[in-house]
């Protein structure tokens, strides 16, 4: 039988590669820190990591790459108190006391709701991170259940030691977060992961959400799950005509951000056009862009070579029909096609091209796999088209350009609202 | 006229002895003669055309070996792809499938079928050199076919040209069959031939079966071929050189008398028999290039990338350039030690479907 080893990579305030069978006795550790971090203000957990995007953004710039300047406006002192507030009914400080938020009789008080554990996908591991800081914003300690490639998630954690502000000591804040390596067989020890978190963050892809969500858990343990999700753009004509370059070269980030991996990525791009040249034009037109981004900004990840054959088999096969746009080797594909669905993801930068077909995509968007919906287009228009198309599915609808930045809410829920338990008392 | 040229061109070809001419001798002929089978299918088959187009390739221009587009090897599994009419065709021939997945549909007329046919004997023959007593590692019903011919059976029939007599051994459950082994006689020495999985099967079955054992004890030194790929033998964890162990002690051989042959349906008759050396000859009627994964730049010596074959054959479908799911690598040219002249490769692996991971993923 195959022995399971778990890797414990950070615990106790500091990077450690223990090897264990069993993580029981590790994680039980992670409930020491909780009175320390209830103890803190949230402005100064806010002001900490405020310092701590600062020092990202300068020692970690070129790690995260092109993602380097939103983490730290993310994490900056402003945007977080602003989120933070709008998550939590408009006053962040329920988190310290007891607050008034209008009610004619309760008093609030914003618990956390104590071990967050976390399962980060390998495709979006940044994302993945902003949960975790969102849980310890909101006071709750977490373990993260990194995944296999976590040279960059761990480095990220371990230098919370090196922040400090004039109230919170970095390797303080560190001791409230453990970091755990577990073969995806181990069902053992993702079970005592499982059991003893009173809020589960999922974040994966169809089959690795079904397997934690199955998991046994407390009746009072909350899940937030984070994928599985596809997205898309809308564009109408009279944008493109407007400011085409502007548009291909944001939908170009959109696309290349996390090789199109992650759930906020675009896969199909539909025009509200019935003009097939206007449309094949725009296919062309962000070829050259996804050729820009991907020479200059973004430079193409690995691939496998499965993933390869998929890629050349499918521009083979969409050539016969359809105009293909692509690079000499696989790093990016345009599929401009008369078809009118979503297409199938590919990922790996292959984006569709397609008309708008209104009703049709109105049948498609009935479901929660919908996630953002990049839509560029007038407001009045805009809100209409939203208010009509998300009644069944979609959770967001930003701008191109900021597709796969994490936000609040994402998908559909104030995470940090749901990371808290509400106390009241009369006034 | 064109087409004369074209017939012309391969007929001198198929003429040569398969492993006669260095690349670089070989290079103005072959490049004349694909060109030939370009200009065909370009007129021929609007598949064929369309994809040219996209590349922007113009098979009228100056180009080398390496800028001709090739078509992926899915694309037999998901369009009938001809470039003569339905009436030139006489036999359908089917690649084996993998669970999941279509077989590829390759339509033949006789002019491609003889041009196989020509090539595959010229190769196999630099390789066991007259015709042998054959025992299949098959069922004699698989012999059974019409114009659909399935894979294993179209893999056997290749074949008969280098039969002197046939024994197949399997029941029609692909099981060892002890009646069938009787009658052999084990005076001569025979070629056994079948695809490496149902060979690995067999052997698997009735390693421990004393019966069996006790009736092979009498084979003299027979060659094994085997065909039709490692995938299933992977999925397994069986290593090459298990396999041949197991081979060695099963039929009482030698290494160097196993001889693995990589081909595709895709481009029937011009296979490649691996020699003693353990290298894959590429012969006069075709050619290999190794495409780098990600850049798809042809690769030199020694780097591993996808196997794109091509081949001027192929008259009566556009398979004259393919690129495979398969992976392996060039490993000299024209200085084997086996005495061959050409480009030689290896094997490394065969691709399988992408897994897709992550939030994006909803697939369910």
């Amino acid at each position: 039988m195959e022995i399971l080893l778990a890797k414990i990579l950070i615990f106790n305030g500091k990077k450690t590669d223990i090897e264990t069978n069993l993580i029981e006795e590790h994680i039980k550790k992670i409930h020491q820190s909780r009175n320390w971090l209830h103890s803190k203000n949230v402005d100064d957990i806010i002001e900490y990591f405020d310092n701590l995007g600062k020092f990202w953004a300068s020692e970690f710039k070129y790690k995260i790459g092109v993602n380097s300047r939103y983490v730290s406006l993310f994490l900056s002192q402003r945007y977080m108190e602003n989120k933070l507030d709008v998550a939590l009914h408009g006053n962040r400080h329920a988190l310290d006391s007891f607050v008034d938020l209008g009610d004619n009789e309760l008093l609030f008080h914003a618990q956390p709701r104590g071990v967050i554990s976390h399962w980060i996908a390998g495709n979006v591991d940044l994302l993945g991170i902003f949960s975790a800081i969102q849980a310890l914003i909101t006071k709750n300690v977490s373990i993260i259940k990194v995944p296999a490639k976590h040279d960059l998630l761990i480095d990220l954690l371990d230098s919370f030691s090196r922040v400090d502000t004039n109230v919170i000591k970095g390797k303080d804040m560190l001791q409230c977060i453990q970091a755990i390596y577990l073969n995806r067989n181990d069902v053992e020890n993702q079970t005592v992961l499982s059991k003893v978190a009173d809020v589960r963050v999922a974040w994966g892809g169809w089959e690795a959400v079904n397997s934690i969500i199955s998991l046994p858990k407390s009746p009072f343990t909350e899940d937030i799950v984070y994928g599985p999700k596809y997205s898309y753009v809308i564009i109408d004509e009279i944008s493109l005509k407007d400011n085409l370059s502007q548009i291909v070269q944001k939908i170009a980030i959109d696309v290349s951000m996390f090789d199109q991996y992650a759930c906020s990525s675009p896969h199909t791009i539909l025009i509200d056009s019935t003009n097939n040249e206007i449309i094949d034009n725009f296919a062309r037109q962000l070829a050259k862009a996804l050729d820009d981004v991907n020479r200059i900004l973004l430079p193409k990840q690995t691939i496998n070579e499965e993933k390869s054959a998929e890629i050349i088999s499918l521009r083979a096969e969409s050539a016969l029909t359809n105009n293909v746009y692509s690079s000499k080797g696989v790093e990016w594909t345009v599929i401009s096609s008369v078809e009118t669905s979503l297409a199938k993801p590919v990922f790996s930068r292959v984006i569709h091209v397609r008309r708008l077909d209104y009703y049709k995509l109105s049948n498609e968007n009935n479901s929660r796999k919908i996630q953002t919906i990049g839509i560029v287009m007038k407001k009045d228009k805009r809100l209409k088209i939203i208010d009509n198309l998300t009644l069944l599915g979609g959770d967001r609808c930003p701008n191109v350009g900021s597709m796969s930045l994490f936000d609040s809410p994402w998908d559909g829920m104030f995470g940090m609202e749901r990371m808290v338990r509400w106390v009241t008392t009369y006034k | 006229m064109s087409e004369i040229m074209n017939n012309q061109l391969v007929e001198k070809l198929l003429d040569m002895k398969p492993y006669s001419l260095t690349t670089e001798e070989k290079k103005n002929l072959f490049l004349s003669s694909i060109r030939e089978a370009i200009n065909f299918h370009y007129k021929n088959s609007v598949e064929f055309r369309k994809l040219c187009d996209n590349k922007a390739f113009s098979p009228q221009s100056d180009y080398l070996l390496e800028e001709i587009p090739y078509l992926p090897v899915s694309l037999f599994k998901k369009f009938h792809l001809k470039s003569v009419d339905e009436k030139d065709i006489f036999k359908t021939v089917y690649s084996s499938a993998t669970t999941g997945d279509s077989p590829s549909i390759i339509s033949l007329d006789r002019i491609t079928s003889l041009r196989q046919t020509k090539a595959l004997i010229a190769i196999v023959s630099s390789f066991i050199h007259e015709k042998k007593d054959f025992i299949v590692m098959d069922s004699d019903d698989a012999s059974i076919g019409g114009n659909d011919i399935k894979s294993r059976v179209s893999a056997i029939r290749g074949f008969i040209p280098f039969m002197k007599s046939i024994n197949f051994i399997l029941n029609k459950n692909l099981q060892l069959d002890p009646s069938k082994i009787k009658n052999i006689d084990f005076g001569k020495t025979y070629c056994i031939f079948g695809f490496t999985w149902l060979i690995h099967n067999v052997i698997e079955q009735n390693m421990d079966n004393r019966e069996v054992k006790t009736l092979l004890t009498d084979l003299k030194d027979p060659y094994v071929i085997h065909i039709g790929g490692w995938k299933k033998l992977r999925d397994i964890n069986m290593s090459k050189d298990k396999l041949y162990q197991n081979i060695c002690d099963f039929f009482h051989t030698t290494n160097n008398r196993i001889i693995d042959i990589y081909g595709m349906t895709e481009q029937l008759g011009t296979v490649y028999p691996e020699c003693e050396y353990g290298n894959k000859h590429v012969p006069l009627y075709s050619e290999i290039l190794i495409r780098n994964t990600v850049t798809l730049e042809n690769e030199g010596i020694g780097k591993s990338g996808f196997i794109q074959l091509i081949s001027p054959l192929p008259r009566s479908y556009p398979g004259i350039s393919i690129l495979s799911d398969d992976l392996g690598h060039i490993v000299g040219i024209d200085d084997c030690p086996c005495g061959r002249k050409g480009k030689y490769f290896q094997f490394d692996k065969r691709s399988e479907k992408a897994e897709v991971k992550g939030c994006g993923d909803t697939i369910g």
